[in-house]
């Protein structure tokens, strides 16, 4: 019985889980037809630019914000900058390069990757793999086949809990 | 008056704090080391505790009478405050904060000494041999010796630099009160605690460590001590993670709830080294292995919570934490040193001596596998210090100012992260040392099918991000796994005790609570992953300037504006807007997201209508001051972030089953005796299985099995479960 | 892995943390290192706080030394510094040093408040939109800009300003456009009494 209602939880739980991109999406797929009281928005197109651009951004006066999540006033006024200068024919490298100009570096909300920069994007990579590797090289080098106690490899006796062990060595001596 | 009262507490828990250093020294390193001073060491705990707690309830009296000669009152408080933000405004401000500090750690220190009241008495025999106090006491007083050098440090801090009890003088009429932004939302009463709970609470691990190394001995209680503590605190700091989270998201207004902000990297640093501690305990506990690499988690997730605080306070990394005083940074920058010296030296001169033979014998091993826990872990607490602290070293060594922000942070945290989801799947399922073919394929035969199953649903609804995809197939993954071993143990109960399913569900958590509690945590990360994974993949705002009357719509909600309202506080001026909101064109809830107008600043309080289903966030951007005719709105809307809540407080019913004290199963008849524990039970059905299996290969005939032995009458042991 | 070898983990990875962090304490996390000095100041045209029909912008008063100074009614810091500016106005009375007001993130009537209950004649713009306070990569306020004859931005103070920072940057800026003053400064002078006496501080 157990194993059947096993089966029928595993699948109920899987197919739970892969219909979560349904239940959400739902939620954001009606953004396509709005009903007939809302006033028509500004163009989707230019909306999701000015967000991607924003959100490469740091918000200058906040804790670590990027200007597309920020409800400063400055990250307000920044992104109608933005949507000023795309309808007025500017490139998203221009205008993040105008960004860069007028603030500096830390405005970027990613380090540009070069220079001294490339160190935060490859220290955390290096030192993976080289923890990695040690790691192999020591399995490797003293990998033996040691044995369990009663003298068979991975017998799943050896799998138990100390205390559980006790109790067995116990049991078949036939204490209790 | 009350200046005097509360300083002269400070004063005395700093008296106890000394005690208890010198007594536990004394009493744990000492050949004339007594009973009577290891006594003395643990009624100073109390003592302190108890003088904290005076100094505390000092405070906030002077607090809730608006005290304005104490020091600290009249740099926090105010008469306008309500009560209730006046009594938490207690951990608002920097020395409050040490205050707080300090009781939670007299109150662990007190909790330790009477966990270990009865000790002495227990043990039996004689308490002193040649070497002074036999080892387990040395050990307590070690223990209590640590955390009173720790209470040093701290209530020396309270009673010099940081001290809130100064007096002032002319006694000012009114204060300004705490900072805008704490007083916006009853979480503050909330979050401050939990975090606060869980970093003091590293404190106890860390003094066992330094108790282990300094008496060479690591072995199972310690570690199971050791571990347990750091449950406790670990849950704490699990709890005031997510509560951070859940105040960000609910207090400032931009619709996250977590930024990669330095405050909150440092909150999450040591929770990822406890966490990474708490599983390779195990192989310790298990295999003897890695004991040095568990004391140095332990010291590190103190040093990590040291480095937070230091981090948060010191003005180094801008924040609204930052309360700055000019000399509390570099006394907080000596004492990290300090410990961190100590401790290396220690581990210098101990690492040896503690070294124990046993090796990784297969790659498809339990123990393999919280190795690789471990250093998915490390490696994701260094890749976040580095990205923390690499502005300050591009600053020092370049003189440029950049930023390393969520872009850099979510980008080497979803790998990290996946992998780690992964793992928790695979981990608890191997065995340890070596796993047969057959077991492998026996035990991941289901949790597999039900991430293909999860990947194909997922792809059939039209999901084709790589990352969503792949969260969903280890959450189903995991989810699967947990499943089974729930399911296992269940029917085992079932099968040897005749228990009804919620019988044995309760036999598992009560017998074996450490696995399955564990087990309930897993589930709760997987929820916080998914919810993670499905807001940050399908989230979705507007933002419009609306007319009275006038409707957005955003996502399945429409939002209409009704009017603005304004009204004055005693503290602030509030402007808010009204709004309705609809969902498939029914009324949802009328909500008012607020701009808070203090003499200092505004802050835009958001509101928001949650569901299990999903958020829709509302901020005020922008009001019409006139004629109050129009509002900007910003409407987002948050699929399933109420999950990610509910995924944090599961985590932490998991940690509270981990570690609820044993005894809590009935002492039950023979057969429950005889099958005391059922991972035993669960191994012995297996166990049979492989034994019938071996032999039919063979072709041997039949011989008595382990499972004769093992199970009541009701035990039938060659069917499959 | 081999005990001997993780000794050197704690060593290895807390060390230079530590390093790091001390010397993070000796400087200040509020300052950064300004992209415009040494490069022409952006021009801009916006519209005057006192009358809403004229515009004032940077060209009006080239070739003469500007000090632009970005500021907020509810900003605190500038309530203090507004002494100085206030004396910087009316120093230079032979000189063509020229104070320029630029209202950050701030309503007209908060700012014309302002400026009549703290007293000052300067001419002062309104920067709604931020745009020009973005150009100039304003982030919080009171920042000031010296900015030369020549149009070129030769320092950025973040934070208020200090009478002797004004005069060594304005006589510096003076002197290198061959501007100097008749009547010399003394920049030590701190014991400045305004003709009215200053408002309550809120």
């Amino acid at each position: 019985m157990t194993s059947r209602a096993l089966r029928a939880v595993a699948v109920g739980v899987a197919a739970w889980c892969g219909a979560l991109p349904a239940v959400a999406q739902e939620d954001t797929l009606a953004a396509e037809a709005p009903g007939p009281a809302a006033r028509a928005s500004t163009s989707e197109e230019l909306d999701a630019l000015v967000t991607q651009i924003a959100s490469k951004l740091r918000c200058p006066e906040c804790r670590a914000q990027s200007v597309a999540e920020s409800s400063s006033r400055i990250s307000r006024a920044m992104r109608e900058d933005i949507r000023e200068r795309l309808e007025a024919g500017q490139t998203p490298e221009e205008i993040v390069q105008f960004f860069l100009d007028s603030y500096g570096d830390f405005i970027l909300l990613q380090p540009r990757a070069r220079g001294l920069n490339l160190l935060v994007y490859l220290l955390p990579a290096a030192g993976f793999l080289v923890a990695l590797g040690i790691g192999l090289a020591k399995m490797r080098s003293r990998r033996r086949d040691l044995g369990a106690p009663d003298g068979r490899p991975g017998d799943p006796v050896d799998q138990m809990d100390a205390d559980d062990r006790a109790w067995l060595d116990a049991a078949i001596r036939g204490g209790s | 008056m009350l200046s005097a009262l509360g300083y002269a507490s400070v004063i005395a828990a700093l008296m106890g704090a000394i005690i208890m250093a010198i007594g536990g020294f004394r009493a744990g390193l000492a050949r004339s080391g007594s009973l009577l001073t290891l006594s003395i060491s643990r009624r100073a705990s109390y003592f302190a505790f108890f003088a904290m707690c005076a100094a505390m309830a000092i405070m906030e009296i002077a607090l809730l009478t608006h005290d304005f000669s104490v020091e600290y009152v009249a740099g926090v408080g105010s008469r306008a405050t309500p009560t209730y933000y006046t009594a938490i405004s207690l951990w608002s401000s920097l020395d409050g904060s040490i205050l707080f500090w300090g009781w939670i750690l007299s109150g662990y220190g007190a909790l330790f000494a009477f966990t270990r009241r009865g000790e002495a008495a227990s043990i039996g025999g004689a308490v002193r041999g040649a070497r002074g106090l036999v080892p387990a006491l040395r050990m307590t007083a070690l223990v209590t010796a640590v955390i009173g050098v720790v209470g040093i440090f701290f209530f020396g801090l309270l009673a010099g630099p940081a001290n809130p009890f100064g007096v002032v003088s002319p006694v000012p009429a009114d204060g300004p009160g705490p900072n805008p932004l704490l007083q916006n939302h009853p979480l503050m009463g909330l979050h401050p605690p939990m975090l606060y709970f869980g970093f003091v609470g590293m404190t106890i691990p860390f003094a066992f460590a330094i108790a282990g190394l300094i008496m060479g001995n690591v072995e199972a209680r310690w570690l199971r001590d050791a571990r347990r503590w750091t449950i406790a605190g670990w849950a704490f700091l699990t709890m005031g993670i997510i509560g951070g989270g859940w105040w960000s998201y609910e207090v400032l207004g931009w619709g996250g709830a977590w930024a990669w902000d330095p405050v909150e990297n440092a909150s999450f640093l040591p929770w990822l080294t406890a966490t990474a501690f708490l599983h390779s305990a195990m192989v310790q506990e298990r295999r003897g292995m890695l004991k040095t690499w568990n004391l140095t988690l332990m010291i590190s997730t103190f040093l990590l919570v040291l480095f937070g605080t230091f981090l948060t306070r010191s003005g180094i990394i801008d924040s609204v934490h930052a309360f700055t005083e000019g000399l509390i940074g570099p006394i907080f920058l000596g004492f990290i040193a300090f410990v961190a010296l100590g401790s290396m030296a220690l581990i210098g001169w101990r690492a040896d001596r503690l070294h124990a033979p046993g090796q990784i014998e297969a790659a498809a091993s339990r123990e393999s596998a919280f190795i690789l826990n471990n250093l998915l872990l490390v490696g994701f607490t260094f890749t976040v210090l580095l990205g923390t602290m690499f502005p300050l070293l591009i600053e020092a060594i370049r003189g440029d100012r950049i930023s390393v922000g969520a872009p850099y942070f979510d980008m080497v945290a979803s790998p990290i992260g996946l992998a780690l989801l992964f793992l928790m799947g695979i981990g608890p399922v191997l065995p340890w040392r070596q796993a047969s073919g057959e077991r492998l394929r026996r035990s991941f035969r289901w949790p597999v099918s039900a991430a293909l199953v999860a990947a194909a649903v997922a792809l059939a609804f039209g999901l084709r991000l790589v990352y969503p995809l792949l969260t969903i197939a280890a959450a189903a993954f995991v989810l699967g796994t947990i499943v089974q071993e729930f399911a296992k143990g269940v029917e085992a109960r079932r099968r040897i005790a005749d228990r009804s399913i919620l019988g044995g569900l309760w036999d598992l958590f009560a017998r074996n609570g450490r696995r399955y509690g564990g087990y309930v945590v897993h589930v709760g990360v997987v929820v916080v992953a998914l919810a993670i994974s499905v807001t940050w993949t399908w989230r979705f705002e507007r933002e419009e300037t609306l007319t009275r009357g006038q409707r957005l719509a955003v996502g399945p909600y429409e939002v209409e504006f009704v009017e603005l309202w304004g009204r004055e506080e005693p503290q602030r001026f509030v402007v808010g807007g009204t709004f309705r909101t609809y969902r498939g064109g029914r009324f949802l809830s009328e909500e008012q997201p607020r701009m808070n107008l203090y003499p200092s600043q505004a802050i835009a309080t958001p509101a928001v209508n949650s569901s299990l289903r999903s958020d829709l966030y509302l901020t005020l951007m922008a009001f019409d001051e006139e004629a109050g005719e129009h509002a900007t709105v910003r409407a987002i809307v948050n699929p399933g972030i109420a999950w990610l809540w509910i995924g944090g407080m599961i985590m932490g019913l998991g940690a509270l089953i981990a570690i609820w004290p044993r005894g809590l199963g009935r002492p039950g008849s023979a057969g429950d005796a005889l099958l005391a524990s059922t991972a035993h039970a669960v191994m012995v059905s297996d166990l049979s299985r492989d034994r019938e299996a071996e032999r039919a290969a063979r072709g041997e005939a039949d011989a008595p099995t382990l499972s004769g032995v093992s199970a009541g009458p009701s035990s039938d042991p060659g069917s499959d479960p | 892995m081999r005990a001997a070898h993780l000794r050197w983990v704690l060593p290895l990875a807390v060390l230079p943390l530590l390093a790091l962090l001390s010397w993070g304490l000796t400087r200040s996390p509020a300052t950064l290192p300004s992209t415009l000095v040494g490069r022409p100041a952006p021009d801009f045209e916006l519209p005057s706080l006192r009358d809403d029909t004229d515009s004032l912008g940077l060209a009006d008063y080239r070739g003469g030394v500007v000090v632009l100074n970005y500021w907020a009614s509810w900003c605190v810091p500038c309530i203090a510094e507004h002494a100085e500016l206030v004396r910087l106005s009316e120093s230079y009375p032979s000189s063509p040093v020229q104070l320029v007001g630029v209202l950050f993130q701030d309503e007209r009537e908060n700012g014309r408040r302002f400026m009549s209950r703290m007293g000052g004649e300067w001419p002062i713009v309104t920067d709604e939109g931020s745009r020009t306070s973005i150009r100039y990569g304003v982030y919080g306020v009171p920042e000031t800009f010296f900015i030369g004859a020549d149009g070129v931005v030769a320092y950025r103070q973040v934070g208020p300003v200090t009478w002797p920072l004004i005069v060594s940057k304005v006589d510096s800026l003076l002197a290198a456009g061959r501007l100097l003053p008749s009547e010399p400064v003394d920049p030590l002078e701190t014991s400045y009494r305004p003709e009215t006496a200053p408002p309550a501080n809120r």
